[in-house]
């Protein structure tokens, strides 16, 4: 058929003369719909045996009336017969009670049986029905859809590897928004020592920033370093993340605001800071965060600026035993020499290490007088006893 | 995670190098389209000058010595290319698969499984492993061939890279056909009677959907001709199918009109298209239909529902019917079998259609998509 036209109005004349039949009464009303519905009752019907003849047969032997000797006939054509059966009937009795309930046991058994494996096949027979090739099909459509992928295109395997990211990044970020029941005030009150004490151990520290107006110090807690800068005439603003902190520390009449150090380092402009202070901040960064920061402090400190980073020695040993893990915040030790060349690679020079905070004597190994031995426990004092903390201060 | 082997792009030798090209097909059958397909295909092979052999998991027994198991398939066969016939799921997909020759699919179309699941799962899981088969074979296959651009677009959308589409081969020469005497004696006697013979070539499948072709009869004796006849040839795809279509037809009292017939040769089959007045085909899902193309070198006209590559099988070589219900299906049969001249035109325009599938024009199309390969052009 090549003319579209011609197809279309063979088409149209087709629909009249089917519209045509149906008036003249060839169809029925609904034939064609009780066609398919009666295909589809076979096809659903197919899994179903037909029962019909199986229930017969049970009615049949449930009608069964029970065994008695007196349905066994004992009439008789032959003159004198009937009362010769009896007779026997009579004799034989017992024997033929005995057998009778015998076999009714049986019958009894039997019964029991063939009711209990009708039931049997019903029961498996409504039950295999269409719910269950539905539920089939379904689970065949979906297999299908996931083989119908393209190869390489590893659809269910991106999806596992998806869901294995973002359950690591949600265990990262729990572990980033760790919020403790305790307050910062507390914790720092209870293992970094009073106020007083602080000051004392960073006196040294604070007086390299002499000169280096204005500084940022990040992390600043109360602010011990940043009054211990005002003493050297240092002008200073720090960042704090805990609230309780950055507040004590603006009670204190210092320049304190509460938020995100490196955020707020990165919004300073180039070259305007004189020094960076970061007094035990270091170790609570993530490897990419450390990075940032650095790169951050060559961008906004100006030519001959200073950044200070004191932190947690990993080389010494005593440190793990002692302080490192008191904080559960702190994420990683960062070693003096991956920090040194950190600020190399960022442009910095004048790159110094000050060892801080060495263990109390009487904690380290004590020579014995023996000169082999007290080689040996110096050795050892060096690796078990380093130095806790150490400060990098890198001149821009 | 490991990394995933991928074979380098293209998976092919140069061109040139290749000098036999080798087919795997599941089972080599007498009969099946897609046997025939691939004993057309290796004589043009042989005709180009290819060495070209037939492997095998299974041979008929009337078509032994036309291919071997493919076991013997030497481990190491340098300068050969091989074919593989995909049309159901099968060990050779990964034999294949395994191999270090360049690699083409020919793809003959997969029933969609849902089609069977109701009714067979080993032939629904059959279809889905070939599925899975046709996605693995993407990364290592050269070129993808398809029998209809039908086919050629599920190959596309698996991510087959280059695809072509060739024609099933068929020998369309009408002049070629062997008719069965006595076959045609018996369906002619039958006819005596008076009656009109509707046709239907394929296998009892539900995807065949010959409970509609079926219904359709029921609508075409009502309200035209009492004493017409369905003629339905085809093997049983499932047991249980077949035995919904017997309990449909024996339901609906036509015992006497519907015949089912299977396993005849080639000669008695010709003997159907012969005596049918009609081939009528209603399938919910073709990837080519061959009996459409076999009923045009009858010159039977053709009446189809346009589902599937059955469109693009037909071309302008019959009557295409955008819906099936019973009652237009029975008006379309009352319309070209009562009108000489409608059926002369759908007769002319098959006829004309079958140039398309000219057997010698489908060889060299067939042994020219091969040519990046080979280098050979015929």
């Amino acid at each position: 058929m090549a003319e579209a036209d011609e197809v279309q109005s063979l088409l149209e004349e087709l629909r009249r003369t089917v519209e045509a039949r149906r008036e003249d009464g060839f169809y029925p009303a609904g034939l064609e719909d009780d066609l398919s519905a009666h295909f589809r009752r076979i096809v659903m019907h197919r899994v179903a045996p037909d029962l019909s003849r199986l229930d017969a047969s049970m009615e049949r032997l449930r009608a069964v009336p029970g065994l008695s000797p007196d349905r066994i006939p004992s009439d008789s054509g032959v003159p004198g017969g009937p009362a010769l059966h009896r007779g026997l009937a009579r004799l034989l009795g017992r024997q033929t009670q005995g057998i009778l309930e015998q076999v009714e046991e049986l019958a009894a058994a039997l019964r029991a049986v063939a009711d209990e494996l009708s039931w049997a096949v019903r029961q498996a027979s409504t039950h295999v029905h269409t719910d269950l090739i539905a539920q089939i099909d379904t689970l065949q459509d979906r297999l299908s859809a996931l083989e119908r992928q393209p190869a390489g295109d590893a659809g269910p395997m991106a999806l596992a590897e998806l869901s294995r990211r973002l359950e690591h990044l949600e265990r990262a970020e729990e572990a980033r928004t760790f919020r403790p029941s305790y307050s910062a005030e507390a914790f720092e009150a209870a293992f970094r020592g009073s106020q007083y004490d602080l000051k004392s151990r960073y006196r040294d520290l604070a007086s390299r920033l002499a000169g280096c107006s204005p500084v940022l110090d990040i992390g600043c807690g109360r602010g011990e370093f940043m009054e211990l800068l005002t003493e050297e005439g240092v002008t200073c603003s720090g960042v704090e993340l805990d609230a309780g902190l950055a507040e004590a520390g603006r009670r204190r009449g210092l320049d304190i605001s509460e938020g995100n150090g490196l955020a707020d380092l990165a919004a300073r402009a180039d070259q305007s800071l004189g020094g960076v202070v970061l007094i035990q901040v270091v170790e609570h960064l993530t490897a990419p965060e450390l990075l940032n920061l650095v790169s951050l402090a060559a961008d906004k400190l100006r030519p001959g600026g200073r950044a200070v980073i004191e932190t947690v020695n990993p080389q010494s040993l005593y440190v793990f035993a002692r302080a490192f893990y008191l904080d559960p915040t702190h994420d990683r030790p960062v070693h003096p020499g991956y920090l040194t060349f950190l600020f190399r690679q960022a442009g910095f020079d004048g790159i110094e290490i000050d060892w801080r905070s060495p263990p109390p004597p009487d904690e380290i190994l004590q020579p014995v007088g023996e000169p082999g031995a007290d080689a040996n426990y110096e050795r050892l004092n060096q690796l078990l006893f380093g130095p806790q903390d150490y400060a990098l201060i890198a001149t821009r | 995670m490991t990394a995933l082997r991928r074979p380098p792009d293209p998976y092919v030798a140069d061109a040139g190098s290749v000098r036999a090209v080798h087919q795997f097909l599941p089972a080599l059958m007498p009969g099946d389209a897609c046997g025939i397909h691939t004993l057309a295909a290796q004589e043009a092979l042989r005709e180009a000058g290819f060495e070209s052999e037939i492997f095998c998991e299974a041979i008929h027994h009337e078509l032994d010595g036309k291919g071997r198991h493919f076991s013997e398939f030497p481990a190491w066969a340098a300068g050969s290319a091989l074919v593989y016939h995909l049309a159901t799921g099968s060990v050779l997909a990964d034999y294949v698969n395994a191999r270090p020759e360049p690699l083409v699919v020919d793809y003959h179309n997969l029933t969609p499984a849902s089609f069977f699941r109701r009714w067979d799962m080993s032939v629904a899981n059959a279809v889905s492993w070939g599925r899975a088969q046709l996605s693995m074979l993407v990364a290592r296959t050269a070129l993808g061939m398809a029998d209809s651009t039908y086919n050629e677009l599920e190959m596309i959308e698996l991510d087959y890279r280059r695809t072509v589409v060739v024609p099933i081969l068929l020998d369309v020469d009408a002049e070629t056909v062997d008719v069965d005497p006595a076959t045609l004696a018996r369906l002619q006697a039958d006819k005596a009677g008076g009656g009109t013979d509707l046709l239907f070539v394929g296998r009892l499948a539900p995807n065949k959907a010959q409970e509609d072709l079926i219904k359709a009869l029921v609508m075409y004796r009502r309200a035209y001709d009492p004493l017409a006849r369905l003629r339905l040839v085809g093997r049983p795809a499932t047991d249980s199918y077949q035995a919904a279509l017997d309990g449909f037809i024996s339901d609906l009292g036509l015992d006497q009109a519907v015949t089912i017939a299977s396993g005849l040769s080639d000669s008695q089959l010709a003997a159907y298209y012969r005596t049918a007045d009609v081939l009528v085909v209603l399938s919910e899902h073709e990837g080519f239909n061959t009996p459409l193309v076999e009923a045009m070198r009858h010159r039977l006209p053709v009446i189809a529902y346009a589902s599937c590559a059955v469109p693009e099988t037909l071309g302008s070589g019959g009557l295409l019917l955008p819906d099936k219900s019973p009652s237009t299906v029975a008006a379309a049969v009352h319309r070209v079998v009562g009108d000489p001249a409608l059926r002369d035109e759908l007769v002319r325009a098959g006829s004309d259609r079958l140039a398309h599938f000219d057997l010698n024009a489908s060889k060299r199309r067939f042994v020219n998509a091969l040519t990046f390969l080979t280098g050979v052009t015929v």
